[in-house]
């Protein structure tokens, strides 16, 4: 079944408050097109609305049925985190919390992941090195600025409390 | 500063706690590449984690800067009035429902809660769902409902109020 688009469009009202409406677009057009489409879009839809247009954003879902040993086993607790924490080229933190971290990847006695571990050690490089796609082209995780992640600082099991536990 | 692309992991764990992790990538790859890099970071984490992947989605910023769009609220703009379009799909019994937050009341039939779709703003904003918009390329980006089927024409058009705390 072929899955569209969303166009999602904040809009702030007189009291400041924020609502979002959605439009489902077609999934064959270049992030180019919709760059150009959305100005038409956007001022259409202005000159209905009482609001203030904020902000524009396109959601892409993406199809992740082809993962291997993906499922939530008996012990899965979103609630057990791994916490990776990274610094970009230029020295800013970023912070990364994977849900439901694998026990036994932390070391005995300690809260520390052990980085030397395949498949963390695997992530680890992707975050800080990047993924190579089609076309030799490599996309390396960033800040929200856009600045490179380089290094890893720490990474350690965390817990974050979910109240009761059946 | 450009704001980065973000990628969003959804999880679930085996007592059906959901949560979900972000990682951001620059500005400037394809989507065919954005979506590449999703599906091989999903899969890193996926083997650390015990959770079971349920989505990943792709969250790109469009550029509405040269948009001419209203800068200040209408003075009675409320992201809790709501314009509700209906419009059918080319799909016979397919239906998609738009949800307009700041709707105005001077655009609807006096008297009633239709919204006046003869007025021009009006008409324009439903041609462009009903018609799609034309890019560069050329191309036609259309509107549609959930299964992506191309929306045909517009239904109902009238304001719907939601509730608000006091």
């Amino acid at each position: 079944m072929p899955i569209p688009y969303g166009i999602k469009v904040q809009i702030r009202d007189r009291s400041g408050d924020k609502a979002t409406t959605e439009f489902l677009v077609t999934n064959t057009h270049t992030l180019i097109q919709y760059n150009l489409a959305i100005e038409s879009l956007v001022e259409a839809l202005d000159s209905v609305i009482g609001g203030v247009i904020e902000k524009a954003v396109l959601n892409i879902p993406v199809d992740m049925s082809a993962l291997i040993n993906n499922t939530a086993l008996g012990a899965s607790d979103v609630g057990d985190l791994g916490q990776f924490a990274f610094r970009t080229g230029d020295n800013r933190p970023v912070k990364m919390n994977v849900p439901g971290l694998i026990e036994t990847l932390v070391a005995s006695d300690s809260d520390d992941i052990n980085q030397a571990q395949a498949d963390v050690a695997a992530f680890i490089t992707a975050m800080e090195d990047g993924i190579l796609v089609t076309g030799s082209i490599l996309v390396a995780p960033s800040n929200i600025g856009e600045s490179d992640i380089t290094t890893i600082s720490y990474a350690r099991e965390r817990f974050r409390n979910r109240g009761a536990r059946n | 500063m450009a704001l980065a692309v973000t990628v969003r992991f959804d999880f679930v764990d085996a007592s059906d706690k959901k949560s979900f992790t972000e990682v951001n990538v620059p500005v400037g790859f394809t989507i065919a590449q954005i979506v590449e890099f999703t599906q091989d970071m999903g899969q890193l984490l996926t083997n650390i984690s015990q959770c079971q992947l349920t989505g990943a989605s792709i969250s790109i910023s469009l550029n509405i800067s040269g948009a001419i769009i209203k800068t200040v609220a209408g003075a009675f703009a409320d992201v809790a009035e709501k314009a509700h379009y209906v419009f059918s799909s080319v799909v016979t019994g397919f239906r998609k429902l738009l949800k307009i937050p700041t709707r105005e009341e001077l655009q609807e039939v006096s008297g009633s809660d239709s919204m006046n779709t003869a007025l021009t703003t009006q008409a324009t904003f439903i041609a462009l769902i009903e018609d799609g918009i034309v890019v560069a390329g050329p191309a036609t980006i259309l509107f549609t409902d959930n299964y992506m089927n191309d929306i045909a024409a517009l239904n109902t058009a009238r304001t719907v109020l939601m509730t608000t705390a006091a």
